[in-house]
């Protein structure tokens, strides 16, 4: 996906979780904070071509769903190496600049919070939700830094 | 599968419905949001039905459908077919219309309301299996 829909997206997410409540809705909360996170890390790998930019949507690691022969129809395909699902899924071989190290960090850091307090019912603290949006918002600083100093060069 | 914390079906329940609460604040502009909500949901109502079955544990949790065997596909299917379908149209809708920016997105977030309140119904009718 192209780097400018990306940023649509998260700005999207960003209005959302401000419209949320932080512990009544977590769960939502969260996850839209993970996607948008998700979302600038796949900026930053595009505009630092690591990864491309194309019309093709992940599935699992190395599986895209690609438009099929039918008008609004997909399909899944191997392809190039696109949007990923996850920091780490897949995992990326090439050698990383180091503000997009440290987005991976720091989505390590939210997606620490995913399983225990989405899924198996780890209570919320104000703590976990500060190191969240910490976090959140320094990724999404950072991959507007990378994505600027894409179009630069 | 869950990382070994037992949730109990109150908590699956507790969890479902709070979630379903959260998607009543989202609007047409949230449709990845409204799929992902269903898809978290439903997965909650599916291991709601399976434990409620007595077919799962409360600590082997239902994640995602493309994580499942064809063994446990099997065995679910016979208890909860129509359910792990709901989970896994839903699973499949994401890839173009939560992750990616194809057209048509909202069509998609009512497809998974629809879903998602159906696994809800589905849910609540699970007894205890007497054979099991």
């Amino acid at each position: 996906m192209k780097i400018a829909s990306h940023f649509d997206k998260i700005e999207r997410f960003d209005a959302l979780r401000n419209r949320l409540d932080q512990f009544a809705d977590f769960e939502i909360w969260f996850w839209t904070t993970m996607n948008a996170g998700t979302n600038a890390v796949n900026a930053a790998l595009h505009a630092t071509g690591i990864t491309e930019d194309g019309p093709w949507y992940p599935q699992q690691p190395g599986v895209y769903m690609v438009e099929g022969a039918e008008p609004g129809s997909f399909v899944a395909d191997f392809k190039p190496l696109g949007d990923v699902l996850h920091v780490g899924r897949p995992k990326i071989e090439k050698p990383l600049p180091e503000k997009v190290q440290r987005i991976a960090q720091l989505m390590d850091v939210i997606e620490e919070w995913r399983d225990p307090c989405v899924r198996d019912g780890e209570p919320v603290t104000q703590e976990i939700i500060d190191k969240v949006d910490t976090a959140y918002h320094e990724v999404v600083a950072l991959a507007r830094e990378v994505a600027a100093d894409g179009e630069g060069n | 599968m869950g990382k070994g914390i037992d949730m109990d079906n109150a908590g699956h329940k507790k969890f479902a419905e709070r979630i379903m609460g959260t998607m009543e604040k989202l609007g047409p502009d949230d449709h990845e949001m409204t799929i992902e909500g269903a898809m978290l949901a439903t997965t909650h109502w599916v291991n709601y039905a399976l434990h409620e079955f007595g077919v799962t544990a409360a600590d082997d949790d239902v994640q995602h459908t493309y994580f499942l065997s064809g063994n446990d596909c099997q065995r679910y299917g016979i208890v909860a077919e129509e359910l792990i379908m709901a989970l896994d149209e839903i699973e499949k809708i994401r890839p173009m219309y939560v992750r990616g920016d194809v057209a048509g997105g909202d069509k998609a977030a009512a497809r998974a309301r629809e879903l998602v309140a159906r696994a809800k119904e589905l849910a609540m009718a699970a007894k205890p299996l007497p054979a099991l």
